[in-house]
């Protein structure tokens, strides 16, 4: 099964693609495109103690946020091409897509990017790892609505269609509320979707889905208020 | 918000003009919270029961139809949630509430975003839809609302400043019941 990744310059791609060594090099076969990245030095945030304890407990693989994708990519030798340019809607960055012969695509791109119908035409499948209970949360800051409505927080991995956050479910991945003080934004967001994008691939393989929701009732959520977001994060234990 | 200074910077006189930017807020904890309240507490007033008496004020045929709905809430009988919820969608993409939409709630004119009632209706509309289904994303832009209806001056000297007063007074209610309910 070939895999490619596509990429922005992102703390996301980096989980993503280092969970991706732990899969079996036999049986997959990993590719990169990646695109807008550009010369500046990448900080990469500081794991507070409280976050990796999360982790630790939940048995979560914690990347390396210091590796950059080059790094994992090459350490791994696996390929990629590099595309000058941001806009993952680009002619650029489709005709890389087009000239690899994968199987899905795995999007991790820029932070409110949204992939335009140019990239549905073709057979090829991109998967997408949404921080919500799909059609449930839908849209955006949904992690922060999990916690604010009393639920856990899910992380729902589908294929995505040019309709945003619908489309064929494959896996419900669900994680305890954080505890008070774990890094949601840098690091919960991003280390808990690629969990479930690993604990995905092998059901796509086997060509296996849950495709149901457990709910029916489809709500949309917009960019929290900081107010919302404050009392969310206020009543972590 | 910056250092120790208690500000709260999502109060923005240029808005609706400029859109107020809400992605990746920095976490600032109680010193927020606090900030936020006193942005809203120094607006309330006037501490009796607020009487609100709705009239067309403008020729606007969202006012008209904001009015229409106010009716159905204040009748119980509103049942037009799927065009409210579109309007927030609308709303939540640009931050302006528009003199007239198409069917589709698309803006009929580009640059008419600034009648100052039609925010605080649209406040009002969604403090209704609070109460009734308590779903986040009425609250969450009932916020936002206040956000622009307080950076409007004009409301704090009109005879809408009732009804401004009204819809502050409803976000902290239910701010404070939000926050006691998750403890």
């Amino acid at each position: 099964m070939k895999i490619l990744l596509l990429a922005g310059n992102t703390l996301r791609a980096r989980a993503y693609a280092q969970q991706l060594t732990h899969l079996d090099p036999s049986l997959y076969e990993i590719e990169g495109v990646f695109y807008g990245f550009d010369n500046n030095l990448f900080e990469s945030p500081i794991l507070n103690i409280e976050t990796k304890r999360y982790f630790d407990h939940n048995k979560i693989f914690i990347p390396d946020f210091s590796e950059s994708l080059e790094e994992t990519f090459k350490i791994n030798k696996w390929s990629f091409v590099n595309v000058n340019n941001r806009d993952v809607n680009s002619e650029a960055v489709l005709n890389e897509i087009d000239l690899k012969n994968c199987d899905i695509v795995v999007f991790a791109g820029y932070g409110g990017q949204l992939l335009k119908n140019n990239h549905f035409v073709s057979s090829k499948q991109y998967l997408h790892m949404h921080p919500g209970e799909l059609p449930l949360e839908r849209g955006s800051t949904t992690i922060y609505y999990s916690i604010l409505n009393g639920r856990d927080c899910t992380v729902t991995a589908f294929f995505m269609t040019e309709k945003i956050d619908s489309g064929k479910n494959i896996l419900f991945s669900k994680y305890s509320v954080p505890n008070k003080n774990v890094d949601i934004d840098q690091w919960f967001d991003n280390v808990i979707r690629a969990d479930c994008f690993i604990h995905a691939i092998p059901l796509i393989k086997v060509k296996k889905d849950t495709n149901v929701s457990k709910k029916n009732k489809s709500e949309e959520y917009y960019v929290i208020h900081p107010v919302l977001k404050h009392i969310a994060l206020l009543s972590l234990k | 918000m910056t250092g120790d200074k208690l500000d709260y910077i999502y109060v923005n006189p240029q808005a609706p003009k400029e859109k107020i930017n809400y992605s990746y807020s920095k976490f600032g904890g109680e010193k927020f919270m606090q900030c936020w309240e006193v942005s809203r507490k120094k607006y309330l007033i006037n501490k009796n029961e607020l009487k609100l008496i709705f009239k067309i004020n403008t020729n606007s045929n969202t006012e008209k139809l904001f009015l229409g709905w106010i009716e159905d809430f204040e009748q119980n009988c509103f049942n037009n949630f799927n065009e409210l919820k579109l309007l927030i969608k609308r709303f939540e993409v640009t931050r302006k509430i528009y003199d007239d939409y198409d069917e589709n709630f698309r803006k009929k004119e580009k640059y008419s975003f600034d009648e100052s009632r039609l925010y605080l209706l649209f406040a009002f509309i969604l403090i209704q839809a609070y109460e009734k289904e308590k779903m986040l994303y009425y609250l969450n832009a009932l916020l936002k609302l206040n956000d622009i209806n307080l950076g409007f001056e004009i409301l704090k000297e009109s005879s809408d400043e009732l009804l401004l007063q009204y819809c502050v007074k409803k976000e902290l209610e239910f701010i404070y019941n939000l926050k006691e309910k998750l403890g």
